[in-house]
């Protein structure tokens, strides 16, 4: 039995594996080929004061602030959507105990999709893969015992019709608890041709009345909640659709034009909101990409500012940015190995220049983060913060030859692609003509065959694997489909409960206060709070604007609006 | 004739589904393209769709196989009942396959049921494929 | 410049490196002045390889991934290289343990608790012959200084048996004493004796294993015991100086041995320093072999290093987090350029690490070199204002060094009158002082400290390791021909009183299965034993 072992085990060693073929092709993850060499040569169209620019100047390659982390460390976040707002509370204060200094909460996917947990279709769902925020006593008990001017909020909204119902619970709270909606910090992601495109939800949210709520959010901050940021451009999700690189800027930079041009329709000036706008953004595991996609996609945006909309303050041609590591980039085998990928990840987002970052739990590929899973997310970011040194100059890399030439190259392609989707005649063509989606589909297709011709090596998925049980085991908290029915059920009587008890009539009154304004045209997002405050839901509201523009009161038309 | 055509008779209809409300489609669009690479006719249904709608299209399609995605660990719940529906529809003759996010303990359950595959990320295509032209020959008795 | 927009003050009154060189606010073209870059820099793979030393770097050929091995008894270990070489490390690193390395055998009373504890015990070559069963020959480090002339005459041994000719053995054999005593570390003989020793392996191996690298200089303990880089540097170039000189007063020609000669670098956790000290250090070796040693082969100006991540940046606390550290000490390694890396693994703080944070040290490595494509062009870094910069501050600051050491008579008086070993402690308190006050941070240390359950399982050495390893020996020295191992001692005892090459009868006696503890006192007869001046 040893000898045969033995034996075994000699065969196996007989070979270094340094013996490997190399590829003869190197690409990065966008398909950008990259050479050997990048020297003195590949900047001979190079001018500082034109292509880099100190920081803080345009056209901000380097950074929109001149000390950059020298002066503040960038926002650390790691998302939270833990199957009840009270759960998620809890989070809440274990992250910030640890150092957050910001949060972000994730609602379920009924909530993303404007309809309450009980409803036919969301009873058992609700809670899933996020936070049920369906009315305002949910913001109320997510943010107990938080200090909403002392931490900046990301709400992760999606579309504008969820956008506007969130922000509206978000503001309604405030407002209830006493806070000072001036002084609320955030940002909400607001952003209806990307969620269609990444998720599908159109026919749940129109994009009409999505259209008007995306103005009348950014017109109710600019007047009120002045620190926050409206209306932040959802790139990171089409990223994890699948788009690469280029596409990511190029369709986050379509969309925020098309919304931008809709605001100034309704005759804002750029110069009021342009500061506001906030584009999130994900890594890739391609390091140098990642640097350049955002050094790239700053000095892009600060010529469209500039040219486009005619921007004459510095700040409305800034850039700000979010980054979250690549949820995509993340395995369910060896998942530990997820540790090592969030920290190249991380350290590209902090050398590109990010304002806010978020790491995804090393459990991201297998199920909501664990606690344990969090906090090395958190730790990760401390430590390229405080140990690294990576935040004690301002952008590292500028100078590379590679690195720079990458810019140039992102900016290419993002320009190319800005142009095509000009001449469709602007983003909402090219998202309602299934262009955008083909496009992207084409980049998943073919990145998925690199992967499975092995042209591009995915450790312990095709290459580097050992078998599940030699696995080390960490702490993750898979999904139990009993205790998933337990919560959704608490939820759902939770919200029958909340129906039978407040005050119909005072409801009632709300929702006409709702359609009454929609015939006006005016900003909704008053009314909305106001509803949210007699505790309506977010259904109920919803549901009146989709039946106000000729739709049903339910995306799934299971329900009828009970008040009719 | 192609080579699915060949070893199973006829070329195979396959319905790809994702029910529930998981928006996760990424792989989906892979597969899609995988199956018809490999010369099977794709119907895609897009996500959310309840048990109901997978089945009628599946019947409408005439379909030979069902092959069900679900990343949001609600399979347990979801594949089940699409299992009951086909039945209750007199269709329990379609083959279904899963796949997503689905630990080892649950395997043997789904297999129970007559859901097979139950592959997770990672698994070359062409295992998927190959297990839905043997299951097919099976069922066809060929 | 710079009069943008400035939204925050500055956290700190100044910003400085690891070592302490002060970073300012933003680096641009204007810190370029002078530059010349195919001076300064030039392409890969050409004089003075600042860009790396080979045109395609890891195009071509991916660093060699090692793990150190080396615990319990020797088929245990070998059972972890093969282990390892399964999930795909390429090629191996062997470490014996505290006994073997003072060289005394298992059963000396100052072995007793230590045999089998931080590395392998190796007594005689059937330890070695077991620890290497079925394993290739070809591209071994052996992290092994104090008794390098035993290791490499049993890998000769085994070689010979095997009938593998050492004309074509890969490999390495650290043999680099000077650094042991600047450290709280292990050396027998003076330094003198030890220096005559490093050179008659390096002479053996020009005139016998021409493939073979029979050193690599390493500064990484100093690092351990507190050297920041630039002395980390300093005293590395230092070192390799007096190695040079000795093989030089040996008669040997630069060009002949210094192609061979590698190095072996820490890295710790200020990303941008590390890059920049690789990139530095190859310049300094170039300048140095070029301009000092008026070496004219390309090969002797090409520097080849090998990488360990600093086992000092991990933390006990939060030992997970030592996943992300070692992560970013590899990428910097990665970026610098290294020809060989291995990772402090993430519990090394707690033991020797388990089969799986071993293998998680691997897929960090993997992941480096496959996924995130930093593999995919030359110097990704090589123009970067800052690192530029970084680069040629780090190569003046450890130049300024190598003059002092030169001016106090070289590496060896320097390690005698205690001034490396005192430049260190003095880095040691500051940077001590400097976390107790929080000017560093160190997270789980001293800033986002928790109480924790440690989910991180614990390595278990047997405790018949001792037992059975003094039992082998007995056996050994049963069975073993006395004859012979007597007339090989008395060979090496004349060996050393002359002027001859120790390597050769080392071989006759580790073939004669004489233990490591009795060569080792036939020649602590001769040179006798040091103690390192103390200065604390």
């Amino acid at each position: 039995m040893v000898a045969e072992k033995e034996k075994k085990g000699n065969e196996k060693v007989v070979a270094w594996r340094y013996r490997e073929k190399r590829p003869l092709e190197f690409n990065t993850e966008s398909g950008i080929g990259v050479k050997e060499l990048y020297c003195p040569e590949d900047m001979s169209d190079f001018k500082y004061e034109r292509d880099l620019n100190c920081s803080g100047e345009f056209p901000y390659t380097r950074g929109i602030h001149d000390n950059m982390y020298r002066g503040r460390i960038w926002t650390r976040r790691v998302f939270v959507g833990l199957s009840s707002p009270f759960e998620t509370n809890e989070r809440f204060k274990y992250l910030i105990e640890r150092g957050e200094s910001g949060l972000i909460l994730i609602p379920d996917v009924p909530t993303q999709m404007g309809i309450d947990p009980d409803h036919p279709r969301a009873r058992e769902e609700t809670g899933v893969t996020g936070t049920p925020l369906y009315a305002m006593k949910c913001m109320e008990e997510a943010f107990e015992g938080i200090s909403l001017d002392s931490v900046s909020v990301d709400l992760r909204g999606e579309s504008p019709f969820v956008a506007a119902s969130f922000f509206a619970q978000f503001v309604a709270n405030a407002e209830e608890r006493g806070d000072d909606i001036a002084k609320l910090r955030g940002s909400l992601i607001n952003d209806n041709i990307h969620q269609n495109l990444s998720f599908g939800w159109g026919f749940t949210c129109p994009m009409k009345p999505n259209m008007r709520l995306c103005v009348d959010i950014i017109e109710f901050c600019v007047k009120h909640v002045p620190k926050w940021h409206p209306f932040s451009l959802a790139g990171y999700d089409v990223s994890e659709t699948g788009a690469n690189a280029i596409q990511e800027v190029a369709f986050n930079f379509g969309a925020a034009i098309a919304y931008v041009e809709a605001a100034m329709e309704r005759g804002l000036d750029y110069g009021d909101f342009g500061h506001r706008i906030a584009f999130s953004m994900s890594t890739s595991i391609n390091f140098f990409e990642t640097i350049a996609k955002v050094r790239a996609a700053r000095r892009v945006w600060a010529r469209i500012a500039k040219n486009r909309f005619g921007a004459t303050k510095p700040e409305a041609c800034q850039l700000i940015c979010s980054v979250k590591t690549a949820g995509s980039s993340l395995t369910e085998q060896q998942p530990i190995n997820n540790i090592v990928r969030n920290a190249i990840e991380a350290l590209a987002g902090v050398l590109g220049g990010t304002q806010s970052l978020d790491v995804c739990g090393y459990d991201e590929a297998l199920a909501l983060p664990s606690e344990e899973a969090a906090a090395v997310a958190l730790n990760t970011q401390h430590i390229i913060a405080y140990e690294t040194g990576a935040a004690d100059t301002v952008d590292p890399l500028g100078g590379s030859y590679y690195v720079e030439w990458l810019t140039n190259k992102i900016e290419e392609g993002v320009n190319e692609y800005l142009e095509k989707i000009d001449e469709m005649g602007g983003m909402l063509v090219a998202e309602e003509k299934g262009w955008l989606r083909k496009e992207i589909q084409e980049e998943v297709i073919r990145k998925h065959k690199e992967v499975e011709e092995k042209k591009r090596i995915v450790v312990g998925v095709n290459d580097f694997i050992i078998p599940k049980d030699q696995e080390i085991p960490l702490p993750i908290k898979m999904a139990d489909k009993e205790e998933q029915e337990k919560a959704s059920k608490k939820i759902v009587a939770a919200v029958r409960r909340l129906r039978e008890t407040r005050d119909h009539e005072k409801v009632k009154e709300a929702l006409k206060g709702i359609h009454s304004k929609l015939e006006k045209d005016e900003n909704m997002i008053r009314p909305m709070v106001e509803a949210f405050k007699v505790n309506a839901t977010m259904g109920e509201i919803l549901g009146v604007i989709r039946e106000f523009y000729g739709y049903n009161y339910d995306p799934f038309d299971v329900i009828a609006n009970p008040f009719v | 004739m192609n080579m699915i055509e060949n070893t199973t008779g006829r070329k195979i209809r396959i319905l790809v589904g994702k029910p529930g409300l998981d928006c996760h489609d990424r792989a989906c669009v892979v597969l899609c393209q995988a199956f018809r690479d490999a010369g099977m006719e794709v119907i895609y249904t897009g996500p959310y769709q309840p048990p109901e709608r997978i089945a009628e299209t599946a019947i409408e399609e005439d379909v030979d196989v069902i092959a069900l995605s679900l990343l949001d660990g609600r399979h347990m719940t979801h594949f089940p009942r699409q299992m009951e529906v086909l039945k209750e529809r007199n269709a329990a003759d379609i083959c279904v396959v899963g796949g997503g996010r689905i630990p080892e303990k649950d395997k043997p359950l789904l297999e129970k049921m007559g859901i097979t595959g139950n592959y997770g990320a990672g698994t070359p295509l062409n295992v998927i494929v190959d297990h839905i032209i043997e299951r097919v020959k099976k069922e066809r008795g060929i | 410049m710079g009069k943008g927009s400035r939204k925050f003050s500055e956290r700190k009154a100044e910003f400085r490196t690891l070592s302490g060189l002060p970073v300012n606010r933003t680096y641009t073209q204007e810190d370029m002045k002078g530059f010349d870059y195919s001076k300064d820099v030039g392409s890969p793979g050409e004089y003075p390889h600042v860009r790396g030393i080979h045109p395609t770097m890891y195009r071509g050929r991916i660093w060699t991934m090692r793990q150190l091995s080396g615990f319990g008894v020797p088929e245990e270990t070998k059972e972890r290289i093969r282990f390892l070489t399964e999930q795909g490390q390429t090629a191996p690193s062997l470490i014996f343990d505290a006994p073997t390395r003072w060289g005394y055998d298992s059963d000396h009373p100052m072995a007793k608790g230590a045999v089998g504890r931080v590395g392998a015990p190796i007594d005689t070559l059937k330890d070695l012959e077991d620890m290497l069963e079925g394993v290739p020959l070809e591209d071994i480090h052996f992290t092994e200084s104090t008794i390098a002339v035993i290791v490499l005459s049993m890998l000769v041994a085994i070689a010979d048996k095997r009938g593998v000719p050492i004309k074509t053995l890969k490999g390495t054999v650290q043999n680099d004493i000077l650094k042991e005593y600047s450290g709280p570390s292990m050396y027998i003989f003076p330094p003198d004796h030890s220096m005559r020793i490093v050179t008659d392996v390096i002479r053996f191996c020009c005139e016998e294993m021409p493939l073979f690298n029979p050193i690599s200089i390493s500064c990484t303990t100093l690092r351990e015991a507190g050297a920041n880089a630039i002395q980390e540097l300093g005293f590395w170039m230092a070192h390799s100086i007096a190695y040079m000189e000795s093989c030089i007063d040996a008669g040997l020609d630069p060009d002949d041995f210094a192609p061979k000669l590698t190095s072996f670098f820490g890295c710790h956790h200020d990303f941008f320093e590390e890059v920049a000290k690789f990139r530095a250090a190859r310049r300094m070796w170039a300048k140095t072999m070029k301009e000092r040693f008026g070496a004219r082969n390309p090969k002797s100006l090409a520097l080849k290093f090998h990488v360990q991540t600093s086992g000092s940046a991990l933390t006990t606390q939060q030992p997970l987090n030592n996943i992300t550290r070692g992560t970013l000490e590899v990428l910097a390694g990665v970026l610098g350029g290294a020809q060989s890396i291995a990772l402090s693994c993430y519990d090394e703080g707690l033991g020797i690490p388990t089969e799986e944070s071993v293998v998680t040290a691997l897929r960090t490595q993997q992941i480096i070199a496959y996924e995130c494509g930093v593999t995919n062009t030359v110097d990704p870094l090589g123009g970067s204002y800052f690192v530029e910069n970084l680069t040629n501050r780090i190569e003046e600051e450890a130049m300024k060094y190598v003059e002092r050491i030169d001016e106090m008579g070289g590496a060896v008086e320097a390690i005698k009158n205690g001034f490396i070993q005192k430049e260190i402690n003095r880095q040691l308190y500051e940077d001590q002082e400097a976390i107790d006050k929080g000017e560093r941070i160190i997270v789980g240390v001293n800033r986002y400290e928790v109480e924790e359950s440690s989910a991180v399982e614990i390595f278990e050495i047997s405790s018949d390791v001792e037992k059975n390893q003094k039992e082998k020996l007995e056996s050994i020295r049963r069975e073993r021909n006395d004859v012979a191992v007597e007339k090989a001692l008395r060979e090496i005892r004349d060996t050393a009183e002359g002027n001859g090459n120790l390597v050769p009868p080392t071989i006759d006696a580790v073939k004669a299965y004489a233990s490591v503890g009795q060569i080792c006192d036939v020649l602590r007869d001769i040179f006798g034993t040091y103690k390192s001046p103390r200065l604390l």
